[in-house]
């Protein structure tokens, strides 16, 4: 039996933007960074101000009250962009979805912030310890949560593999159905680490930017933190034509490889690997790729080893094809990255406009692409790569098709 | 020699210590021309020397070019001097 094709039938994002995928693409679209001075619950030693946080997000007015407090924020993230993705899809609550729908949701750090928490009133305030804290902490409650809320009884788990996370998900979730494991699955990515320890974190690894994030450009100094998910409905092409749903997008592509050299060095050679086993698993070559949405966090290391895959894959051609990063706009979402970006590079794709790479000042010459500079530009696409890259030497690249 | 040229010559000494101490170095073995490769000081090396200069210093320094384009002891020490002496106004 010919593998199944994979079609995208909803999206739900939640990100510093706002609620939903239209907030999300609006930002990224028009260039408005969502980073502001963060606002944290417990004050830190961190010298970083700075994220892309989300500061108007009210959980009690989407989950119910029995549920909420089995959520961590990162859970609550993908229980609100599910609830968007399955609603576009046009599946509701009202019936269990059964054996036959997956959940693969993938995450960095998952409950990070409950354990700041925990750790504050425990350690610090000598008070009462959460009962609830190992159910929110756990990296895998996001795909519980979305799974009890929708009555999914597939195949169920997180994923984990730092900044790679959300595209594995995506990718793993995508295999599953195109295997025939599960006709449907929610797929996606979630992560809220908007606190003062893990800004401290981070900011001791030297990658945080203390004022812009510039990606690609001359003079960057880092990246800067974002918090968000992005959820898809993702179904054989045969399941969503039966019931009538209109596709996407397809998903047409996922390649993932290990440098397995360095903890936090990237290697160009292995995220070359997984450009070009995304590439070649859509049936295309190069040439079919008419955008990119890059890893492209803006620190020093990152940007020129990319540019150097990039490289690597798309040779001469490079300098003519659009190459942006959204990341100054909804930050680097961390777990959730590949996800969120995969929701704005389908948007991309089917409005036919390539997001800009915002606070560009100029170009440096360790990275020759093409940065779609400050302002979006039309870009027709038929196919579009997503990339991601993560500390530990993972990395997991998308490649989207449009739905015919 | 104007305070300034002090001010950076004892910087730059109180600085080449915390590589020898932070990147596990003899501080015979690190001269102005050495690159942090052949004192094999790793990346997460360089994080601690960094954590160090903060605490020292008070001063935050992203890796930005200057650092990740230094090529040898003296030209890191420069750039890591520029980004305190900054902080000094």
């Amino acid at each position: 039996m010919e593998p199944a094709r994979v079609v995208v039938t909803g999206i739900g994002a939640v990100s510093a933007a706002g609620v939903g995928i239209e907030a999300l693409w609006w930002a990224a679209r028009t260039g408005k960074s969502c980073v502001a001075e963060a606002n944290l619950p417990h004050e830190g030693s961190n010298r970083v101000k700075i994220a892309a946080q989300l500061k108007t997000f009210q959980p009690e007015d989407f989950i119910d009250p029995k549920v909420l407090p089995y959520c961590d924020r990162f859970s609550q993230f993908a229980l609100v962009a599910a609830d968007e993705a399955l609603a576009q899809a046009g599946l509701d609550r009202g019936r269990r979805l059964g054996g036959r729908v997956g959940v693969v949701i993938g995450t960095a750090v998952g409950g990070i912030t409950t354990i700041d928490e925990l750790c504050f009133v425990e350690l610090v305030m000598k008070g009462r310890t959460d009962p609830l804290a190992v159910p929110r902490i756990m990296g895998s409650a996001a795909a519980s949560q979305v799974g009890m809320r929708y009555g999914c009884t597939g195949p169920t788990f997180g994923v984990t593999s730092a900044c790679a996370s959300g595209a594995q998900a995506i990718g793993i979730g995508a295999f599953l159905v195109r295997a025939g494991v599960v006709d449907q699955a929610i797929v996606g990515g979630s992560d809220s680490t908007i606190t003062a320890l893990n800004i401290r974190a981070w900011e001791t690894l030297r990658v945080l930017t203390p004022d812009r994030s510039r990606p690609f450009s001359a003079g960057r100094n880092g990246m800067v933190l974002g918090e968000g998910a992005a959820v898809f409905l993702i179904e054989s092409e045969r399941s969503a034509r039966q019931r009538g749903a209109a596709p996407l997008a397809e998903i047409a592509g996922y390649g993932t490889s290990s440098d397995a050299c360095d903890i936090v060095r990237p290697d160009a050679e292995g995220a070359a690997t997984a450009m070009r086993l995304a590439i070649e698993d859509a049936g295309l070559d190069p040439d079919g790729i008419d955008y990119v949405n890059a890893h492209g966090t803006g620190t020093v290391a990152n940007d020129i080893a990319e540019a150097d895959a990039l490289g690597r894959i798309f040779g001469r051609r490079l300098r003519e094809l659009p190459v942006s990063s959204t990341k100054p706009v909804h930050g680097h979402t961390l777990g959730a990255a590949g996800a969120v970006e995969l929701a704005v590079t389908i948007m991309a794709m089917r409005e036919g406009t390539a997001p800009p790479t915002i606070n560009w000042l100029g170009p440096d010459p360790k990275v020759d692409i093409d940065p779609v500079p400050n302002e979006a530009r039309r870009v027709p696409m038929r196919a579009a790569l997503s990339n991601s890259f993560a500390f530990g030497g993972i990395n997991a690249c998308l490649v989207v098709t449009r739905a015919e | 020699m104007p305070d300034i040229a002090i001010e950076r010559k004892d910087l730059a000494e109180q600085i080449l210590d915390v590589i020898a101490s932070e990147g596990k170095v003899e501080r015979s073995r690190i001269t102005p021309e050495a690159t942090l490769q052949s004192l094999e000081v790793e990346s997460m090396d360089v994080v601690m020397i960094l954590m160090v200069i903060e605490e020292k210093f008070g001063v935050y320094v992203p890796i930005d070019g200057a650092i990740a384009e230094s090529s040898n002891v003296a030209s890191f020490v420069n750039a890591v001097a520029d980004r305190i002496l900054e902080s000094r106004g």
